[in-house]
Parts: C-alpha cells; structure tokens; sequence
C-alpha cells in the first residue's frame, strides 16, 4: 500500500523553535537575577564595633584592678609613678595578644590633663604651723577625698605662758569639715597648769563630742622627750624609742567626703607655738599653704587613654577611674 | 473512499498563504514573548534594586546603632571611625545614600537609586540617642563615625 505524503512535518520544528526560544529567554532573566544578586552582598564590619566595646571593656576592668592595687600599694607621694610602670607591663600584655579573633592594635595610656590631680604640702624645715603670710588659721586642703599620707613632726610642743587661765592656752588643731558642717578635730596642746607640771595632751573629738584623750599622765609612749612624730591618717605617735601603735584615733570619723582640711593655731601671742614639719598629700586643691611648700601631683584619680585600632574600626575611649575605689574583694 | 477523497482534496488552499499564515502567528507569538519577557526583567530589576537598597541602608543603620551604643556607654574621647565596603552597584545602576534629620528630629537614612530610569529612594528610620548629623556619600566605600568634635554620627567618605 502506498501512503500518500502529508504536510504535517514543518509543526515539530515550529515546537521545538518556541521550546528554544523560551529556555533562551528564560536563562537570561535567570542569570540576570543571579548578577544582581550577586552585587548586593554588603560586606559590613561584621559586629567589629561590638566586639571593640568588649575588648575595651575588658581593659577598663583590667584597669580598675591595676588601680586599685597601685592605690594600696603606694601612698599618694609615690602614686603616678607607679601607675605608669604598672601600665606599661598591662600594655605589654595587651600588645601580644589578638583580641576577638581579629588583629587589634590596642594603646593604653595615662591621661594626665583629664586625670584628677592634687597636692603634696611639704613643710622640710623646722617651723610653725602657719599658711601663707604666717595665717594662724588657714586651709591646708580643699574639698579632699583622698589623703596619704599626712604625717606631722612636732619637734616643739605648744607650750602656754599663762598659770590656768584657758585665754592663755596655746593649741595647734587640724580639722577636717565637710560641706553639712560636720567636723572632725585633733588638737595638740598643753595644759600647764602651774610651771612645773608641763603636760602633753591630745585630744580627738568631733560632732559627738570628744572622743579619745592622750597625755602624758596616761600613756606610757607619751612620755619621751620628743620629738613625736604624729600619722595623723593612722591615729600613730612615735618617737625614736616609743611607739604607740596604730589606731588611736580615726581620721576624720563622722565627716562625709568631701572635707576641707584646715590648721589652727590658737596663739593668744605670748607662749610658743607648735614647731615642727608636716607632709599632707591629697586630692583637693590647696588655698592656704605657702606657695613654696605646695606641690601640685597631677595623677590622683586616674584618666586612661584606651586607643582601639583594627583596619575597620578605630577611636580612643578615656576611662576615669577613683583612686579610692571600694574594695569589693 | 471519502477520506481519501478529502485528503486529496486541495481545493480553495494555497501553500504560500499556509506558510505565511504560520510564519505570521509564529512572529506574533514571539514578539509578544519577548515583550513580555522584557517588561518581566525590568520588573525584576526594580526588584532587585530595591531589595539591593534595602540592605545597603539595613547595613549603614546597625553601624549607625553599634556605635550609637558605644558613644553613649562609655566615654569615647576621639571620632570612632568605622570603614564599610558596600557595593558600587546594585541592579546594576550606582546609589547614594543620605543621612537626614527632619525638623522634628526624626532621623532617616534614605538610600537613593542614582540612576533617573530606576528613581526609587529607601528610607530607614533610626532610632538613636547620640545626636546626629546630615551625611551623604555615594555607593562603595563608605566611613560611618561618630565625629567628637560636633559631638554626633554621621556617615562620610573615607581619606586616604
């Protein structure tokens, strides 16, 4: 049997044409949107910020400890220097090591113009307790929160001329006063009550009203010659042979901080005043002490420069911290 | 018989008019793919643009918020300079993005399609507690800061 030949032969090219043309036409929208989307990927600083605020939080409690230690390792005298030692070892620390598993150059330093300062008073040479221009009352620190150390040597006791009389009584008395008027008080005197009975006496007293009494009656250590060498801050006299101890008295007990210190020296003008040297260092400012006796310390309650550096982030954060910190071990 | 009859027939036909009518709706048929698949594509590149400034200012904001939390934290002392890279396209056309403050204060980060045939703008809005001050830079490589000598955040291109 012969078939007849059909016309139906050109409809599978004709399909297969349009079946091209769409799998053309849809790659190219395909591989459109994969270019596109390809571009967006942002590359941000993947939490860097975030991880620089744990890095430098990290060195602020570093730093926190490192003051605290220096503070109860040193007196104020020697504070600052010992602070940058300590730091450069802290920055030698942190220099080694890679922070937050990225390369982070960290610089840590004293900010000595933002840093809280204060002043060393030095009275060296053997003279009366006196401010500027010879003051018998005057203020030696000015809104203090930190004193260390305050040592007095009273190489001449106040004696008074009088026989009894209380207007002829020669006292010398630092006081410590706050702001609501509290006062703290130790007062250095005699209490000669005919010339052959010269006698020695402390006394400590604040809003309470006196609180200890020391003389040369009662206490053994009261009884050398002199001259007495009084740790204000630890309630201490000694002298070359005699000791009393520490813990006398407390050092401005019932003043709230901040207190101004100030020296007194009751001189009705016949007797003597006391005679001696002294060396206060605080964080307050100093008023009333001769220039020539006043050193300025620029470090009390510390500043710290921290510097952050990594190739997205960089800045400098400065951390203030008390030299008086609250011991919470 | 009368199939074959038909089949044979050839009768009021024409093979020129049958190709030209197949090659004519064919033609049709193409053209309107294409047209459609054209306007498919622009659709998507809108898409892709948005979304593509969508992220840029998603980014630009959590920097924005990081170091707004850090300023107000603590006590940064200096600019806290971040550098970004962002892409220099999206969808293929370059954008910009803005830092503005309104009157009232409201802060809005807009990132603009620099591109006038794609003219879209994607705002962000920020919340922040550092002040902040208008910035503008064009896509790439971008410096996001908080500038301590103005006291606020703002956004910038990177010296180097």
């Amino acid at each position: 049997m012969v078939t007849e030949p059909t016309d139906e032969r050109g409809q599978l090219l004709l399909i297969g044409a349009v079946v091209i043309a769409l799998v053309v036409i849809g790659s190219v929208v395909l591989l459109n949107g994969m270019k596109y989307t390809d571009t967006v990927g942002t590359s941000g600083t993947d939490g860097a910020v975030a991880d620089s605020d744990r890095t430098v939080g990290m060195v602020e409690s570093d730093l926190e400890g490192l003051v605290k230690r220096v503070g109860n390792d040193t007196s104020l005298l020697t504070f600052e220097r010992e602070l940058r030692e300590n730091l450069t070892q802290l920055r030698r620390v942190y220099t080694g090591m890679t922070a937050d598993r990225r390369s982070v150059y960290l610089n840590i330093s004293v900010n000595g113009t933002a840093s809280g300062g204060g002043i060393l008073l030095n009275q060296s040479d053997q003279e009366d307790f006196v401010g500027d221009g010879g003051a018998n009352e005057w203020n030696a620190v000015t809104d203090t929160t930190v004193v260390e150390p305050f040592d007095m040597t009273i190489d001449d006791w106040p004696s008074a001329t009088g026989v009894g009389s209380p207007s002829q009584e020669v006292a010398l008395y630092i006081n410590a006063t706050d702001d609501d008027g509290n006062l703290w008080s130790l007062k250095i005197n005699d209490t000669r009550e005919g010339p052959s009975s010269y006698t020695r006496k402390i006394t400590v007293h604040n809003e309470s009203g006196v609180q200890q009494v020391y003389t040369n009656d009662a206490d053994d250590w009261f009884n050398d010659s002199g001259p007495y060498t009084i740790d204000v801050l630890n309630g201490r006299v000694t002298t070359n042979t005699t000791d009393s101890g520490p813990g006398l008295w407390t050092f401005a007990n019932g003043v709230n901080e901040p207190y101004d210190i100030t020296f007194d020296n009751e001189f009705p003008g016949g007797g003597q005043r006391a005679k001696g040297k002294y060396r206060l260092a605080a964080d307050g400012s100093g008023t009333g002490a001769p220039a020539s006796e006043t050193t300025p310390l620029q470090v009390i309650n510390p500043a710290f420069d921290i510097y952050y550096h990594q190739p997205e982030v960089q800045y400098t954060q400065t951390v203030f911290l008390r030299h008086d910190q609250e011991d919470d071990e | 018989m009368i199939d074959r009859q038909l089949h044979a027939d050839t009768r009021g036909s024409s093979t020129a008019i049958t190709h030209a009518l197949t090659l004519g709706i064919t033609a049709l048929l193409i053209t309107i793919l294409l047209f459609s698949a054209g306007s498919m594509l622009d659709q998507q590149k809108d898409r892709v643009i948005r979304a593509g400034l969508l992220d840029v200012s998603d980014g630009v904001v959590t920097e924005l918020n990081q170091i707004d939390r850090t300023v107000s934290n603590g006590n940064v002392s200096s600019d806290l300079n971040t550098t970004v890279s962002y892409p220099g396209h999206v969808g293929g056309i370059v954008y910009s993005v803005r830092l503005s403050v309104a009157p009232d204060g409201t802060v809005i980060l807009y990132a603009n399609s620099s591109n006038p045939n794609y003219d879209m703008s994607v705002p962000t809005k920020l919340s922040n507690q550092t002040a902040v001050c208008e910035g503008y830079k064009s896509s790439g490589e971008m410096r996001i800061y908080y500038d301590a000598d103005r006291d606020c955040l703002t956004i910038g291109g990177v010296d180097r």
